[in-house]
């Protein structure tokens, strides 16, 4: 097994591409927090000719609805949701400018191609453990569209948070070879 | 005749709601704990270490287990002879926004589904099941559940020589097309008969059963270890890492139906089961 690799984002935003599916990675930085509602306001914005009141390119998007503060601390939990809900915004993600995404679980087969086309990458965090990745946040703040409540666009500052490759900037599949590898038929 | 006051459930139902955001139950975590010794991959294990260091984190720092703390459903089990007085349905709603204020759980909860899909800000209203029952006692239980494993359950109108055959093989179909998205490992609900709207409702009820008491029926527990048994041979594993812990348990419920149906639902869990039971 490879050893765990240490990234820096945005800094090291450069070293997405040579990350490799099933690479153990460690981010610190700063992520923006997107789901269900905020994509399909992005999508219906975009679809008018109109531009996000925030910036995406380069940006790392978190599929992630956390819990209000608790504990002293910026949230009580947050943790990934499912990937696989969000793969019809990908390609309007990725158009944007996103580099990579955090979820949970396997994409659809379809999006690997999309990841392949733009040198995206998805990381998977374990659903949850959401307790545990909270006090991995240092900061929580506010970016747009608070009107949509846990769902609003927020910028999270994490530090030194566990995520794995599951789908590489060359499209290739993690999960779905691990699951592969389990199977008893 | 004994009544029962709904405002003074409602305390009960508000002190469930919190209890279980933040305390994975004894008999789930101690699950968990024993299928982490039949984990065949490295990466499974230790998703499901993480899984129970997280339940550790939660409960000491009394923050959610979950990011999702999902919808809450309100079980009111009515011994023989026993009245609820007052709106329990209000009271429920109530004790949930109560509940979410004082835990900081997240709202998670849309009105106008079609529309304008707006937070109701405060969890409401609950699900709230009442049951008539010949017992002693009333029961009271909440359970917690999250939109990621929500999406997963499905109910099969099935042919009545389908047999539990059938069934099996459409509860391991959806486990296998979804089980990776409901943040496995897994616990399985069924509902087995009872028609189209009851199946479904068995298969949620069937979570609150404990899964440290074994099912009585022999024939039902064998079933229900079969199914595990099954799921298993998937490979999706805890945290969907790969591995061979995709469910940690089974419970089914049955009731009768019309003799042309084999209504079959289950209900899908992710590996927090959140639940708990009183006797009021």
């Amino acid at each position: 097994m490879s050893p765990v690799k240490e990234l820096q984002i945005p800094p090291d935003i450069g070293e997405l591409r040579s990350l490799e599916a099933g690479d153990d990675v460690v981010l610190t930085g700063q992520v923006l927090t997107m789901r269900d509602a905020a994509l399909g306001r992005l999508d219906s914005l975009l679809a008018e000719g109109g531009r996000p009141p925030f910036e995406l390119s380069g940006q790392v998007v978190f599929h992630a609805g956390p819990t209000p503060p608790a504990a002293g601390r910026p949230t009580g939990a947050i943790g990934p949701t499912t990937a696989a809900r969000m793969d019809h915004f990908l390609e309007m993600l990725f158009d944007q400018g996103v580099v990579a995404t955090i979820g949970k679980g396997p994409r659809s087969a379809e999006s690997t191609a999309v990841h392949e086309s733009n040198g995206a990458v998805y990381f998977a965090a374990i659903g949850g453990i959401a307790a545990l990745y909270g006090g991995m946040v240092v900061a929580m703040e506010p970016v747009a569209w608070d009107d949509l409540g846990p769902e609003a666009v927020r910028r999270v500052t994490i530090v030194r948070f566990p995520v794995l490759v599951a789908i590489d900037s060359s499209g290739t599949d993690f999960l779905a070879s691990r699951h592969a590898r389990y199977r008893r038929d | 005749m004994r009544a029962i006051e709904a405002s003074e459930l409602s305390e009960n139902i508000e002190q469930l709601c919190l209890e279980i955001s933040t305390d994975l139950p004894y008999d789930v975590t101690e699950a968990l704990g024993s299928f982490t010794r039949k984990e065949e991959s490295p990466a499974g294990r230790s998703a499901l270490d993480l899984i129970l260091e997280n339940a550790r984190a939660a409960s000491e720092l009394g923050v959610p287990i979950c990011q999702d703390t999902g919808v809450f459903t309100v079980y009111l089990t009515l011994a023989e002879g026993t009245a609820i007085m007052g709106d329990l349905a209000d009271e429920a709603s109530k004790a949930v926004a109560r509940a979410t204020a004082r835990g900081a759980l997240r709202p998670s909860v849309i009105s106008d589904p079609l529309g304008g899909r707006m937070n109701t800000g405060d969890n409401t209203p609950p699900l709230v099941e009442v049951e008539t029952g010949s017992g002693e006692t009333t029961m009271l239980g909440v359970i917690a559940k999250g939109g990621g494993s929500e999406m997963a359950s499905r109910l099969a109108m099935m042919p009545p020589g389908a047999g539990w055959e059938g069934a099996l093989d459409f509860i391991a179909g959806v486990v296998e097309k979804f089980g990776a998205r409901a943040c496995p490992p897994l616990v399985l609900g069924v509902g087995v008969g009872g028609g189209f709207e009851r199946a479904p409702r068995l298969a949620k009820k069937a979570l609150m059963r404990p899964l440290d008491v074994e099912t009585t029926d022999p024939v039902t527990r064998a079933r229900e270890e079969e199914l595990v048994e099954r799921v298993n041979r998937l490979g999706i594993g805890p945290g969907a890492v790969g591995g061979t812990v995709t469910c940690f348990g089974a419970r089914i419920l049955e009731a009768p139906c019309h003799m042309a149906t084999l209504p079959v639902a289950v209900s899908v869990n992710c590996h927090a089961l959140r639940r708990k039971t009183v006797q009021i």
